[in-house]
């Protein structure tokens, strides 16, 4: 411990040093506020390497790679076991093209903790670096079986496919990827490249049409994000600010860890100063004082949510959850039935309205046609159960316990499911 | 007495030892047959480049510029030509910034004759090529700039006049980018390509921002803009025909330019590095009409799709199947790609199979050539490297504004191997590199290296390399097709070896290099033949040629 404290200090001191040559106020404040906010990580959890796990990623989020690896190495030396802080060092390792390290790091990693997300993925896209595609192969094969279907996943499939001329299965992964993602230009380009060597002129030329539209559309979209990023430039102040808002941000988990709300409240409430734009920062602050029963400040936070972020429909749900939660019916009601405009295709608005209706004991006719819109848009466990609860209030025992019954089917681990399930069947069989 | 004679034996056994110890310590890197010295110094050359720059970040400041090694004067050894910005709006270089020849007096010592062969453009220079346009047997220059073009007759006694306007080839006010000499439809003159950037000014100029720090923003922002193609009239003039070429038809961000008969038809083909756009590769149907085909062809994007943030690009055939292969250096967080030749006008991506990309993924890299640099009798790659932003140790510590270049050894099974850190002292060298030239400067039989850096003097590395392996030089003379070869294709056959290449005005990162081809031949000391296929003319076969030379094959004396 003593150890990482000096070399924090070295870093500090640097600090303390540019603080020193900088005159603009502005900067010299945020780093003053670094200090304070490092200290207190530190001093708050002595035996712990999280906080400098996290104040690497604050030092990589600002382009301190050299710092961050201090630090990160610092954590390793206290806990050799930190197979995401293996993770985060070779990810430094292979954007700096040393790809024998990040092959040796992300190998550690995975014998640590083989269920850490993308280890294999990552490994094998290192090992394409230096073609070696077999062990590549491998390892794409092991985690799209891990983590499932992933077009990611079979894009660098497909790839390694290609280099080693197995055309069939390149063929069948370009496939497979637009399954997932239709007109996803990568699969279609991947299967041009297949078929043209396949010398399947016809299906090579379907494809390259269909790669340069979308890659058309996507080259527009790409120069309208570039031209609107330019016209708000940031600032070096403005870019700290949010760096040392998202350090606030991650460390609120760490003492929410141990229950110590006070700070946690503190530590979001800090980041959303510094970065008052950051519709996360506010989402998490939100979520925090939902979390904790202030329905009314959630709400409050909601709305400046909703200022920022217009079209954002998760905050629009949320409107109208937490006008539910304080009673205000009318007030939730319109805030739903807007969701629903927002985002007709998704079911989570016709979902949460019905919920509204049943609780609420009213238009609950209206709740079953929401509800069976949801079940027809996401045919998943939650909402069959949900028109299984309408259906058995507006009277339709029939119906209600096919919907259970397919609840229970998706999802049959569910208790809830099965005694709601039970009871309605029982009551169907009283004379 | 003796106790001190002692005690000096015992200090120098201790001594003896040390050393022992320390060579059984550490690691002995390998050694290479591949070496370079940094003789820079010694040159005398003096030129320091100026890009322009005064704190507001035009896009242009960055782009500046490329080199041409090129034997100015016919005195039979290589000349430099270094390209430089000029002063742009806000800055105020005194004296104002002009391009810069250098005569080669032998010996490594260069003469600036630049006031008396008045080639000291002072445009804000990007790119350069050297072609004998009016066939009178001296190189002609044409420089690209921010601003109008230049084209500069060689009048065959040591100078140049500035013919641009007579000639009609000043392309407006552009971004200029990539030049090159061809002839489109082989009738014996050469044609001129102009590639141009983004549609630039200083009143759509835009200032990025990297991480809160200001930062040259990215071409996307611009407007894309067409390439340029003149066609010679023969009588000194020329005529714009982009749009009937179909030249014209697909605008983009054009940097580096190279011209190759990449499907062998007989007819020079265009390749065009666009910066974050698709590459181009305009294919010729030999009467001088361009379809553009890089991505039917397979070299428009990398591997999975995604288009580069191109900067040079060079052609060659590094792994002797007989075709010419591309080689295209990129942006940041991309590696330079290699482009195999598989036949039937189709390229595959052999980037990450084949190692080429080794060393080049964690900064900008630009300049970059083919060339037997060991005479073993297949090419290695030299890449030009060097970030952008003077400031970027700021925001991304990751890479640096001065680099060190890079040298990919072939080691002849089709892969390259990074040999930068140990090939001599040559690659220690960092400094912010642009385009570079691959040439034999004092005609001892192997390729040396002229490096352009960016606010900076160049870097000037002589080849002293411990290959044994022989080699040949060649000099094309065209009598009834274009004076200089360009466009022709050579084949040398050695035994069981057989090479090619192709004689190109304009390559690298808007550069010009390497008119003279150059064939290491390994340990096959006897050449059974030499194959030329003029451009719009005859294929000849001479025989009977000396290895370990510079010899002139012209065309109708095989």
């Amino acid at each position: 411990m003593r150890f990482i404290l000096a070399v924090l200090s070295v870093l500090l001191v640097g600090t303390l040093a540019q603080t020193e040559s900088t005159e603009d106020p502005q900067l010299k404040a945020l780093r003053i506020k670094e200090q304070q906010l490092t200290q207190r990580l530190l001093s708050d959890f002595p035996e712990s390497e999280n906080p400098l796990v996290l104040l690497g990623d604050f030092y990589q989020h600002r382009g301190q790679t050299d710092q961050a690896l201090k630090v990160w190495q610092q954590v390793l030396e206290k806990n050799a076991q930190r197979a995401d802080v293996y993770d985060r060092m070779a990810k430094v390792a292979f954007a700096t093209d040393d790809y024998e390290t990040s092959i040796r790091l992300w190998r550690t990693a995975l014998q640590i903790n083989p269920s850490l997300p993308n280890l294999n993925n990552n490994l094998a896209r290192s090992l394409m670096q230096l073609g070696q595609y077999r062990e590549a192969q491998q390892l794409l094969e092991k985690e799209i079986l891990l983590s499932g279907d992933n077009a990611g996943n079979y894009l660098l499939l497909g790839a390694v496919h290609l280099e080693l001329r197995q055309y069939e299965d390149g063929e069948r992964c370009y496939q497979k990827m637009l399954e997932l993602e239709p007109n996803n230009p990568h699969a279609c380009y991947g299967l041009y490249q297949v078929y043209s060597r396949l010398k399947d002129r016809e299906k090579a030329a379907a494809y390259l049409k269909q790669f340069q539209q979308g890659k058309s559309q996507w080259r527009e979209t790409k120069k309208e994000t570039v031209v609107r990023n330019l016209s708000q430039p940031d600032s070096e102040v403005n870019f700290y600010a949010r760096c040392l808002a998202k350090l606030c941000s991650d460390a609120c988990r760490l003492y929410q860890a141990k229950d110590d709300y006070q700070a946690t409240e503190w530590l979001l409430k800090q980041s959303i100063e510094l970065d008052p734009n950051s519709v996360a920062h506010r989402y998490a602050l939100m979520s925090f004082h939902a979390d904790a029963g202030h329905v009314q400040e959630a709400l409050d936070e909601c709305r400046i949510i909703k200022r920022l972020d217009p079209n954002n429909i998760s905050c629009q749900l949320n409107l109208g959850l937490l006008a539910a939660r304080l009673g205000q019916f009318e007030q939730a009601e319109k805030a739903l039935h807007k969701a629903i405009t927002m985002a007709p295709t998704q079911a989570a608005g016709y979902r949460e309205l019905a919920q509204l209706y049943l609780r609420a004991k009213t238009k609950q006719l209206e709740a079953r046609d929401l509800a069976a819109q949801a079940v027809k848009l996401q045919p998943a466990a939650p909402h069959y159960f949900l028109l299984g609860w309408a259906c058995d209030v507006t009277g339709d025992r029939a119906r209600a316990i096919e919907a259970l019954q397919r609840a229970v089917a998706l999802d049959p681990n569910n208790q809830a499911y099965q005694q709601v399930l039970q009871r309605i069947t029982a009551e169907g069989k009283r004379p | 007495m003796i106790r001190a004679s002692f005690h000096r034996s015992i200090l120098v056994a201790a001594i003896v030892l040390l050393l022992c110890l320390s060579v059984a310590i550490v690691p002995a890197r390998p050694r290479h047959a591949i070496e370079f010295q940094d003789v820079t110094e010694q040159t005398g050359i003096d030129f320091k480049h100026v890009d322009g720059s005064s704190g507001r970040r035009y896009i242009v400041e960055a782009m500046s510029a490329g080199l041409a090694l090129f034997d100015y004067d016919q005195d039979g050894d290589i000349d430099i030509y270094l390209v430089s910005g000029s002063n742009l709006r806000g800055s105020q270089y005194s004296p104002p910034p002009r391009n810069r020849l250098y005569r080669n007096e032998g010996n490594w010592r260069f003469t600036d004759v630049t006031e008396t062969s008045g080639l000291g453009d002072t445009g804000h220079g990007l790119a350069v090529t050297v072609g004998d346009y009016d066939n009178d047997g001296d190189h002609d220059v044409y420089i690209t700039n921010f601003g109008p073009n230049a084209l500069y007759r060689n009048n065959g006694d040591g100078t140049f006049t500035n013919v641009t306007e007579a000639a009609g080839v000043a392309n407006g006010f552009k971004v200029g980018a990539g030049a090159n000499f061809l002839d489109i439809e082989g009738d014996g003159d050469l044609d001129l390509f102009a590639s141009s950037y983004i549609h630039f000014t200083y009143d759509n100029h835009v200032l990025g921002m990297a991480r809160g720090y200001p930062a040259y923003v990215g071409p996307r922002v611009y407007d894309l803009t067409p390439d340029t193609l003149y066609r010679n009239n023969g009588d000194g003039t020329f005529t714009d025909i982009s749009l009937a070429s179909g030249i014209a038809n697909t605008p983009g961000s054009g940097m580096g330019t190279v011209c190759a008969d990449y499907d062998q038809d007989g007819d020079t083909d265009i390749f065009v590095a666009n910066d974050n756009a698709p590459d181009f590769l305009f294919a010729n149907n030999g009467a001088g009409i361009f379809t553009e085909s890089g991505t039917l062809a397979g070299i428009a994007y990398d591997l999975y799709g995604n288009e580069m943030g191109s900067m040079g690009v060079d052609c060659a055939d590094y792994d002797n199947d007989g075709r010419p292969d591309f080689y295209v250096t990129s942006y940041q967080d991309q590696m330079a790609h290699l482009y195999r030749n598989i036949g039937d006008g189709f390229f595959e991506d052999k980037t990450l199979t084949s190692g080429a990309g080794t060393g080049t993924g964690g900064n900008v890299t630009w300049g970059n050539g083919f060339a037997d640099f060991d005479n073993d009798g297949d090419r290695d790659l030299f890449v030009a490297v060097g970030h952008l932003d003077d400031n970027v140790a700021q925001w991304d510590q990751r890479t640096s504004y001065a680099a060190h270049n890079l040298v990919l050894m072939n080691t002849g099974n089709g892969k390259f191997v990074d040999i930068s850190q140990d090939c001599g002292e040559g690659l220690k060298v960092a400094r912010s590199s642009r385009g570079c030239g691959l040439d034999d400067l004092d005609n001892d039989g192997d390729i040396d290296i002229v490096v352009l850096n960016s606010r900076s003097e160049p870097t000037i590395l002589r080849n002293d390399s411990t290959s044994q392996g022989h080699w040949l030089q060649i000099r094309l003379r065209g009598t009834r097709t274009n004076r200089d070869g360009i466009g022709a294709c050579v084949k040398v056959v050695a035994g069981d070896m057989s090479l090619i290449d192709e004689v190109h005005s304009g390559r690298g990162y808007q550069s010009h290099y390497g008119m003279r081809l150059h064939f290491g031949l390994g340990n096959h000391s006897k050449i059974d033949r030499v194959e030329v296929r003029w451009i719009g003319g005859e294929t000849e076969i001479f025989r009977n040629i000396e290895i370990d030379r510079l010899i002139t094959l012209t065309e109708g004396d095989s």
